[in-house]
């Protein structure tokens, strides 16, 4: 399958995940210029079956706190746990993940690794991410980014 | 005695998110046990009964689908239903979960109302909601 | 059965057993109908917008026309004629893919979002809906029996029940890439 094919699903795959269990609006790739500075929080969960690979996730801080709020149906004022946060940001990747490879036909009976939180200085993959994503004001307007990396045997 | 739920997922959050889930379904009174992995979760239900297991299929130590396989192998134990909630949403998936004697399937992301209707249907006449 | 309009951004709650709530015209708004058969109360609110951040002046002269502020107080006002949390049916309709004012297209979905938040942190879940696609909807909620019922155009009325599946409108809202 061709690459840009499976970002099409990748996309998709996020919009239902959000859109369903985190109630976020999501729009196309953020406009040119939109301010991505601040902090992000990223995760990156592994896949294996047909076919192998990593599924990167980059959010900015402050939309991951929306969402997980929106989430664990916390109060919008009480602040949650950094524990609590990085438990949802690592269930995202994990569902957006296997939201795409549900998609796929070839990827059944896939097997996905334990989720995992990316320290701050741990740098995304250095490319462009595959996908961009804008959030609604629902979701603090912040930008989800998201890398997926496939064994080159797979394709 | 109260309805007793046992939820099995790696991760802490989805592990609340579900427990929510089914006390807005009817079920408050219910009494929520909680494993991290299949090995886990088979030393709860070899040490006090259950109502009902929702389960993962992706965990460390010892999956979901293992976790399956060992209940329905277990004459004490294969009479419990199983609700597997999953990221797993294909096809075969589901068909294997099925034939190995989970009784019901949700795939994640999920409404809290296609949860709830699951719980009905596999709890029927048990369910309090 | 008197029929007891709810229009656009408006809210109706009533405990007269021979009324019924209508409200018309659902496009890209959305309605929601709480029921409780033992207090016999039952409540329709039809909301236009998802958030009142955006115009916080107009939230304070009409909440009914968001989300965020309409829902609560829908519920208040339930609470208010003896209705209880648990006991409440809660139906959806509307929310679907218009040209709306603001040339939008994705308002209903946003509005259907908010709405899911707001109940979800409530802890209410929804037990029917007929949600998206592009048709306008009209709904009635009977407040003697709490029955509930709902017309797309040239369509024959239908009823949507208090259990069975949650349905979406036939069209998926498009995606967003």
């Amino acid at each position: 399958m061709p690459d840009s094919e499976w970002h099409g699903l990748l996309a998709a795959a996020a919009a239902e995940v959000l859109e369903t269990m985190f109630f976020a609006s999501v729009y196309g790739p953020p406009q040119a210029g939109a301010d991505r500075a601040g902090p992000r929080m990223a995760a990156r969960v592994g896949f294996a079956g047909t076919p192998n690979g990593v599924l990167t996730l980059s959010i900015s801080t402050p939309a991951m706190r929306a969402l997980a709020a929106n989430f664990l149906a916390s109060d919008d004022g009480d602040p949650l746990p950094v524990s609590q946060l990085e438990g949802v940001i690592c269930e995202l990747a994990n569902m957006i993940c296997g939201a795409l490879l549900s998609q796929v036909k070839a990827a059944e009976l896939f097997r996905l690794t334990s989720p995992e939180l990316l320290p701050d200085d741990a740098p995304c993959p250095p490319f462009q991410p595959h996908i961009s994503l804008a959030l609604g004001e629902d979701a603090g307007d912040g930008t989800i980014d998201l890398w997926l990396d496939l064994e080159p045997h797979a394709h | 005695m109260a309805f007793r739920v046992l939820i099995v997922d790696d991760s802490p959050v989805m592990r609340a998110l579900i427990r929510r889930v089914i006390v807005l379904s009817g079920l408050e009174g219910a009494a929520f046990l909680e494993a991290s992995d299949g090995r886990e979760a088979l030393d709860v239900l070899r040490a006090q009964s259950v109502d009902v297991v929702l389960t993962d299929i992706n965990m460390p130590s010892m999956d979901g689908e293992q976790l399956v396989r060992c209940l329905h192998a277990d004459a004490a134990l294969k009479s419990v239903p199983i609700i597997v909630v999953s990221t797993d949403g294909t096809e075969s998936r589901m068909r294997q979960m099925l034939s190995l004697g989970a009784r019901g399937y949700v795939k994640k992301p999920f409404m809290p109302e296609t949860l709830r209707q699951e719980l009905e249907r596999v709890l029927g006449g048990a369910y309090a909601g | 059965m008197a029929n007891l309009i709810v229009g656009i951004a408006d809210c109706q709650v009533s405990k007269s057993r021979d009324q019924v709530l209508v409200t018309y015209a659902l496009g890209s708004c959305i309605a929601v109908a709480i029921h409780d058969a033992v207090a016999g109360v039952g409540g329709m609110l039809h909301y236009m917008l998802p958030e009142s951040a955006i115009s916080p002046a107009k939230a304070c002269q009409n909440p009914y026309m968001f989300a965020d502020t309409g829902v609560p107080l829908l519920f208040r006002r339930a609470y208010e004629c003896g209705a209880e949390k648990r006991r409440l049916v809660v139906r959806v309709a509307g929310g679907a893919q218009v040209m709306d004012r603001e040339g939008v297209f994705n308002i209903g979905k946003r509005n259907y979002l908010a709405l899911r938040k707001i109940l979800w942190k409530a802890g209410v879940l929804v037990q029917a809906e007929d949600v998206g696609g592009n048709a306008s909807r009209t709904v009635r909620l009977e407040v003697g029996s709490g029955r509930f019922w709902l017309r797309g155009p040239g369509s024959e009325e239908r009823e949507m029940g208090p259990s069975g599946s949650a349905a979406k409108g036939v069209n998926a809202w498009p995606s967003a890439s």
